[in-house]
């Protein structure tokens, strides 16, 4: 997977909501060792302090856990993930009714958009 | 350990009657990469060598580390100028001799593996190696020591983006991580997402000086879109700096 | 660090001088084998007898040609002695390699001693090779007639003639005297060429121009310092014609001071200019 970075945002906060889908993906799974902070900073082409800030925001949102020192792994509790699951999933449904609203469409049509284009792909 | 690494009060730096620094004052902790950011005759290239001794002050004082620029200090730079350096009778493992001799911080292991890495051939002399060859090189020196100041005049001007991908790969990952690295360019862009801080030149004083993320909160928009903004007026007004 | 910068730096001069070096001393061999060649072989046409330097004009032609250059080769080796010493300073200190010498953990004055002693050393070396090559020449070959040549009526006559009434032990003296006073000549000429170019570093346009201007104007002064009665009575060395040929004549009567106090005065000079250019690459370096 690629880091994608814009401009407008502090960068620590994308690269940690990108660490996190990585967590809910289940790429890397729960228990299971995160890259190291220097590691990481190199794969996205970033500076190590900011890497660092953002696996710390990690782990004061509970996905991570662990030190920098000991090395950091996935939170096996399960319903902290599932939490953020949802938490990103709801704001996947924010951003979908902003569209809509900007296309002129209400939210009452929005549930009959999604049904039409599940039935569509099957 | 807890002195600045960077401490600049007010700096001059006068060429005949063109000021190149008009009153500098700056100071830079260990630890960071800061991006030295201004358009071309903005005194980014000054205010470096005035940092590793190659020129002095018109006034005001320099201390890295808090000691005055001399042998002492030079012994924990490390500098990448913006021009080859090299003696033409010398081969590639000469100047990686040369290093070892004169930098007790320096890494031979560490410099003839990333040469190798690179295929870089140091039995050749450095006279027939092409520019981008000896960039590599010059980079290998640089980076391979253990330095707590690495002072980087424009390293990613006119490289391509390879190239410039493994110029900053090899900034990030080889700095220690209890010393500064300061990268001069005009080209915010490329480097933007590997600096701690920016520091804003602008006609010989540094106008702006924050964290990188700070900035971005605060603006709403990236380091390069703001540094087009704060320079942007100097095109209207006069042409070119 | 001073040993390591003169390791770099007689590296550099060895790349530089070596092949001169040995074209000096294989030129010197081929025109002698060149000149016996020819002798031999117009005695074998029966041209001339052995002893009896007559050679036909294309013969002579080909063994001038070879003087020739051997004569060059070895006022090319001086040239690129002092050549080689401006421009390692020039180039290697204060030019881009100068970015590399100056950001070295080590002090101005161990850089200018290193290129000094280095500068130094290839100009001894060449001063050996020259003597080596010219011994190689003209061995065997009328030396006498060449070294009677070149001294008569020269100081060098005059100082043989003042020196004969010398024990051995005296003239030896003499020339280890001579020969000090020569090495801390060629200290102050390096170090003034030095200063001369640290000065000119200076200003900010026309480095070039004002370096050679600096040496103008130091070669003045210099020459005005000679000027000081006391300086002129204690370090005139003369020479003077008279009945019995050239004698030398020192204004302080005595030889051996006469020489020493020319070579502190050498040294002195040669202090001064270091001091003067130490000064300007400590606290003045402006390398753009």
């Amino acid at each position: 997977m690629d880091w994608k970075l814009t401009g407008d945002r502090p960068i620590w906060q994308q690269l940690t909501e990108q660490v996190a889908l990585r967590i809910l993906t289940g790429e890397y799974p729960p228990g299971s060792r995160l890259p190291a902070v220097r590691e990481l900073a190199a794969q996205a082409g970033v500076n190590p302090n900011t890497m660092q800030r953002a696996m710390a925001q990690l782990e004061q949102d509970g996905l991570a856990v662990g030190s920098r020192t000991a090395g950091r792994t996935v939170t096996v509790d399960g319903a902290v993930i599932a939490a953020a699951r949802e938490q990103r999933a709801q704001e996947a449904a924010r951003q979908y009714l902003d569209a809509l609203a900007a296309l002129g469409y209400g939210p009452e049509d929005a549930g009959r958009l999604i049904e039409e284009e599940a039935e569509r792909h099957g | 350990m807890d002195e600045k690494i960077v401490s600049c009060r007010g700096l001059v730096k006068r060429y005949g009657k063109k000021t190149a620094l008009a009153g500098v004052d700056l100071e830079l902790e260990r630890g960071k990469i800061v991006g030295l950011l201004g358009p071309n005759g903005s005194g980014k290239t000054t205010l470096i060598k005035l940092l590793c001794g190659l020129l002095q002050p018109t006034e005001g004082a320099v201390r890295i580390g808090g000691k005055p620029v001399g042998p002492e200090t030079k012994a924990v730079v490390s500098y990448l100028p913006d021009r080859m350096y090299f003696a033409d009778w010398m081969k590639g493992h000469d100047l990686v001799g040369l290093f070892a001799d004169f930098y007790k911080d320096f890494d031979r292991k560490k410099c003839e593996d990333m040469c190798a890495r690179l295929e870089l051939d140091t039995g050749e002399r450095v006279k027939a190696m092409s520019k981008g060859t000896k960039e590599k090189l010059q980079l290998a020196l640089v980076m391979c020591r253990n330095a707590q100041l690495y002072l980087l005049d424009e390293p990613i001007a006119g490289v391509d983006p390879a190239a410039r991908d493994f110029i900053l790969n090899t900034i990030i990952t080889n700095y220690n991580e209890a010393s500064t690295v300061v990268i001069s360019t005009h080209l915010i862009g490329d480097i933007e997402k590997v600096l701690d801080e920016a520091v804003f030149l602008k006609e010989g004083k540094a106008v702006l000086h924050d964290g990188v993320d700070v900035i971005r909160e605060r603006e709403g928009k990236s380091v390069d879109a703001l540094f087009r903004e704060v320079f942007r007026t100097d095109g209207r007004e006069g042409g070119e700096a | 660090m001073l040993g390591k910068l003169l390791k770099y730096d007689f590296r550099s001069m060895w790349k530089q001088f070596a092949i001169v070096w040995l074209a000096a001393l294989v030129l010197a061999l081929v025109a002698r084998l060149c000149r016996g060649q020819f002798v031999g072989v117009k005695v074998a046409l029966g041209f001339a007898q052995p002893g009896f330097y007559y050679q036909g004009p294309v013969l002579q032609a080909l063994s001038g040609v070879c003087e020739l250059v051997f004569v060059c080769v070895l006022i090319a080796m001086f040239v690129v002695a002092m050549v080689f010493a401006v421009q390692r300073f020039y180039k290697g200190l204060l030019g881009d390699e100068g970015y590399l010498m100056h950001t070295l953990p080590v002090k101005p004055r161990q850089l200018i001693l290193s290129k000094l002693l280095c500068a130094e050393a290839a100009t001894v070396i060449s001063v050996l090779v020259a003597l080596a090559s010219i011994g190689i020449f003209v061995w065997g070959y009328g030396e006498r007639l060449i070294i009677s040549g070149t001294i008569s009526g020269t100081i060098l006559e005059a100082l043989l003639r003042a020196v004969t009434p010398l024990s051995w032990g005296e003239i030896w003296l003499l020339l280890a005297e001579v020969l000090v006073q020569a090495l801390a000549a060629g200290l102050k000429t390096y170090l003034q060429i030095y200063a001369a170019i640290t000065i000119g570093h200076l200003f900010q346009k026309h480095r070039v121009a004002m370096s050679f201007a600096a040496y103008v104007v130091i070669s003045a002064l210099l020459s005005l310092l000679r000027r000081v009665p006391d300086i002129w009575v204690l370090t005139s060395v003369g020479v003077i014609g008279g009945p019995d040929g050239p004698t030398v004549v020192t204004t302080s009567g005595n030889i051996h001071a006469t020489i020493w106090v020319g070579t502190g005065l050498y040294l002195v000079l040669a202090a001064v200019f270091f001091l003067v250019t130490d000064y300007i690459l400590k606290r003045r370096l402006n390398l753009e």
